[in-house]
């Protein structure tokens, strides 16, 4: 037991520290609190929001999917809960001796016993992420990381001092039950022949240890450390987005309040969007999958999270006190960030490919941060990739990115007997072509395809022909709401006029944006992407396939990632695929943990000229699978693997949609 | 200062034309009209105009009341105000017609420098600017690919086949813009909600005193055609004496240019 003196010294640091922590809590939350209200909905649904927090939070969900670091974190995180009430009766047995929690019960005791298990276990996993980071060194982790040092040392010097308390205790005799403690009488009996006044010393060291160890690590959330995800993951996690991950938040252009479009400065941001920077742990997750990231470009979502953190931190002090009733004039000038906290190259660089949300284990929304600050540029200052103000202006006169003429639009289909709807009024099925399919030579096959199927299947549909337009989907993603809007409208009245029980799609763009997106704008249908769509085909037993190879032994899958990350749409393809007798061999990086093509986010129209190529990078993975047939579902995807695998050379495997290879073991389809 | 900037609504490049039953007119239902492209260069002209110097720019073009849209991107682009010389649904007008509109509601305006484009890429005359300065009696000068504004003069580069002329001309003075004197802007969101309340007066054609037989008069459209299309690329095969005798009489009879 610690003597008067240090009972005195204990309660003024206590005190101390207690004051600091509040004081540090209030700015922080006051720091997330600066931020614009948030439009998205955060508080719906509060049961699910905290059921799913449990799962996050105790069984480790997220952070799980990495089976190795997350078993090792996972001792940690139950560590400190079971360790919880260890915690609270030392801090209180300061001043009230013997105090327990659990009283003086067997529970107790066996309690002891866990927590000594545990105090090992919180050891190893420290050990295990330290060994992780500094030996093995995975790119993605930050090093050297002090922080991380930090955190290290004093969550297992926490643990030890714990360990070597009792154990000095044990040997001095002063332990009630020194049985229940496992595994520090281990410890105590090395000790056995040491002195009584060095055990004395290792006692009080030990104790001291223990609560300077706790304080430090408090304090270590508060300064703010990535530590802080321990509180502010959880938070975040329960605030976490409920739309659509394909759903980018519909802008009020009209807002007669709005002095500025999108994010330029960091006061710009939501309160939300300011939580998830505090809330990053800096795993670097976000980038295992990231296709900038793996290709030496100037955009790491991690990056990109840490750096606006770094600038929150810096700029939000002087805000806030600033903040309260200060006309604008006075308010103090931040600086634009793009430029300087995010580089214009790593703007630009994003295919919103969803890699970084889908294995953010804090729920980081980094999708909607980067259309926020390209909305901005695009709104408010017309900056842009120069190639995208083609593309923009022939979406917006030619309804297509590349300006070809808007009554050429069904020329693919000429002499396919393919019914438009003006002349039918009303279909099942209302065939949406793209712009791909529409006007590109090779995407063209593709609407081909998809029509055999569609009559070898009896289903009544119809094309909207010459009145179909470009969703503006990528304008959209490249931040330009304007575009997107105005298109979005007429498309609407357009839909408007026509009886149809569901849109198909061939490309998952025009499916996402469509059914993701439009309900947003009143306008609800059933869409549905024709990977899916053949899938049900053939499960609903209306497509005759002959299954016989046709001589396409192997296939490797390509994911869309806006069907398989934004939308979940993994297994049909591959079902679709089996059914028709193709051998599915797996890719390296395929369903959730895909690899995007390089066309997302509107990158499509713009000049990849920084590192190296995505599409060659991903081109050569599907290559070296060995597969004959590489299957895709995307009319981009396409045209980036197909220039990928030219641009690579000899060897490529040949690239067909999965409507290709349906169509092709249709009866009757030539061999 | 006062710039006006001379635009024309024109289908749009990727437009498919198609020429109507009557064989002398292009089918204008369900055609997407543009700025003419050469124009949008003048516009951006006049726009840095009136950042750098503070001048007021006015759009001026002359047609049918769905003419207003096209004045209207401009105004988005950044243009003050907007006039609108309203020919009704009278038919194409001649460039010797649109010449004489516009140069009386320019009289009236008053403006210091006069920008159009150097052509509109509808029927490519390249008439109508030069007709304007002349009417109007004010030196012109054309293609132009730079323009720099000291005091009461303007210094431009204007290109020619080969070369570049250096000249300075005496405000007021009319210019039209070649491509590469500037990339026009794309307009941002704040410009394209204040375009719509921007001003934009019409004046009826009837007004300015010009009379009829010059606004459509002269020029009689007798037949207009498409470019033949789907001329297929022929290979003439067999050994070279043969392959050449063939391909003269093929550029002599069949394609009549020897």
């Amino acid at each position: 037991m610690i003597t008067l003196p240090e009972k005195i010294v204990f309660a003024l640091i206590l005190l101390g520290a207690t004051a600091w922590f509040a004081r540090r809590i209030g700015a922080l939350v006051r720091l997330v609190r600066m931020g614009r209200p948030d439009p998205d909905d955060r508080f719906g649904n509060p049961v699910a929001r905290i059921a799913d927090v449990f799962l996050d939070v105790f069984a480790q969900r997220r952070v799980l999917r990495k089976p190795f670091v997350g078993a090792f974190h996972l001792l940690i995180v139950w560590g400190f809960f079971i360790f919880a009430i260890n915690t609270v009766n030392h801090f209180a047995g300061a001043f009230l001796p013997g105090f327990d929690m659990l009283g003086p019960t067997r529970l107790a005791l066996w309690y002891a016993a866990v927590a000594d298990v545990f105090a090992v276990l919180i050891i190893l996993g420290v050990l295990g992420l330290a060994f992780r980071r500094h030996v093995l060194r995975p790119p993605g982790l930050t090093r050297p990381s002090a922080e991380s040092v930090l955190v290290f040392t004093f969550i297992g010097g926490a643990m030890a001092a714990y360990l070597f308390d009792n154990a000095a205790h044990i040997a001095l005799g002063s332990s009630a039950h020194a049985e229940y403690h496992v595994v520090a009488s281990l410890l105590a009996a090395g000790f056995a022949r040491w002195d009584r006044l060095l055990l004395e010393v290792v006692a009080h060291i030990g104790w001291w240890g223990d609560s300077l160890a706790h304080l430090t690590l408090v304090g270590l959330l508060f300064i703010p450390t990535k530590h802080l995800h321990l509180l502010a993951g959880p938070v975040n996690l329960l605030f976490r987005r409920t739309r659509p991950r394909g759903q980018l938040l519909k802008m009020d252009l009209e807002a007669e309040d709005a002095e500025s479009f999108g994010v330029a400065k960091v006061e710009d941001y939501t309160w939300k969007q300011n939580l998830d920077l505090l809330a990053c742990i800096e795993c670097g997750r976000c980038q295992d999958y990231c296709p900038t990231a793996n290709t030496n470009k100037p955009l790491s979502p991690k990056r990109l999270i840490v750096d606006l953190k770094d600038h929150l931190l810096k700029e939000g002090p002087a805000l806030l006190k600033a903040k309260a009733g200060t006309p604008p004039a006075e308010r103090p000038a931040t600086p634009e960030m793009i430029g300087g906290v995010v580089e214009l190259d790593a703007l630009w660089a994003c295919t919103t490919c969803a890699a970084c949300v889908e294995h953010c284990p804090m729920g980081i929304e980094h999708i909607d941060k980067i259309v926020d600050l390209r909305r901005h540029q695009v709104l408010m200052e017309a900056q842009f990739p120069e190639q995208a103000d083609g593309a923009f202006r022939n979406m917006e006169t030619a309804g297509n990115p590349w300006g070809f003429a808007p009554s050429a639009r069904a020329g693919w289909a000429q002499g396919l007997d393919v019914p438009l709807m003006a002349e039918k009024q009303q279909a099942d099925v209302l065939f949406w072509v793209g712009c791909s399919g529409s006007y590109d030579d090779r995407c063209k096959r593709i609407s081909v395809a998809i029509v055999e199927i569609l009559k070898a299947a009896g289903v009544d549909f119809a094309i909207l022909g010459p009145e179909e337009r470009c969703t503006c989907e990528s304008a959209r993603r490249l931040g330009n709401e304007y575009l997107y809007q105005t298109a979005t409208q007429e498309i609407v009245e357009t839909l408007g006029k026509y009886n149809f029980k569901r849109i198909l799609t061939a490309c998952p763009h025009c499916f996402n944006t469509i059914a993701n997106e439009y309900p947003a704008f009143g306008a609800t249908y059933e869409v549905v992407h024709h990977a899916p769509f053949i899938s049900e085909l053939i499960a609903g037993g209306k497509l005759p396939l002959n299954g016989n190879g046709k001589g396409i032994s192997s296939v490797a899958v390509h994911d869309s990632c806006y069907l398989a990350r934004h939308n979940g749409i993994i297994d049909a393809p591959r079902e679709a695929l089996a059914a028709a007798g193709r051998t599915v061999v797996s890719v390296p990086r395929e369903g959730r943990k895909g690899f995007c093509c390089g066309a997302g986010g509107g990158r499509m129209w713009l000049e990849e000229t920084l590192g190296e190529r995505i599409n060659r990078v991903r081109a050569k993975e599907l290559t070296d699978t060995g597969a004959k047939t590489v299957a895709t579902m995307c009319p981009f995807c396409m045209t980036m693997l197909v220039d990928g695998a030219k641009a690579n050379g000899e060897g490529a495997p040949e690239f067909k949609d999965i409507a290709e290879i349906i169509a092709a073991a249709l009866p009757g389809a030539p061999a | 200062m006062k710039v006006a900037v001379l635009v024309k609504r024109v289908p749009d490049t990727a437009s498919e034309l198609r020429v109507a039953d009557d064989g002398k007119s292009v089918v204008t239902a369900g055609l997407k009209f543009v700025m003419s492209p050469y124009d949008e260069h003048a516009v951006e002209l006049a726009i840095q105009l009136k950042e750098s110097h503070g001048a007021d720019v006015v759009v001026l073009s002359a047609g049918p009341p769905d003419v207003r849209e096209i004045i209207r991107s401009a105004l988005a682009m950044g243009a003050d105000s907007g006039i609108l010389v309203d020919t009704g649904q009278a038919g194409e007008l001649t460039c010797r017609g649109a010449a004489r509109l516009l140069a009386a509601a320019l009289k009236e305006l008053g403006a210091d420098i006069i920008l159009a484009g150097k052509q509109a890429v509808d029927d490519d005359a390249a008439q109508v600017p030069e007709r304007v300065a002349e009417l109007l009696g004010i030196p012109h000068a054309s293609v132009i690919t730079r323009f720099e504004l000291g005091g009461s003069a303007a210094t431009i580069d204007r290109e020619v086949e080969g070369g570049q002329y250096t000249l300075e001309l005496p405000l007021p003075a009319l210019f039209t813009t070649q491509k590469g004197i500037n990339t026009p802007r794309y307009p941002t969101l704040p410009n394209i909600m204040k375009a719509k309340k921007k001003e934009i007066r019409e004046i009826p054609a009837a007004q300015l005193g010009v009379a009829a037989d010059d606004l459509l008069g002269q020029v009689v459209t007798e037949s207009m055609t498409l470019p033949r299309q789907q001329r297929l690329c022929r290979v003439i095969e067999g050994d070279s004496p043969e392959r050449v005798r063939e391909l003269v009489r093929v550029l002599h009879a069949e394609e009549k240019v020897l």
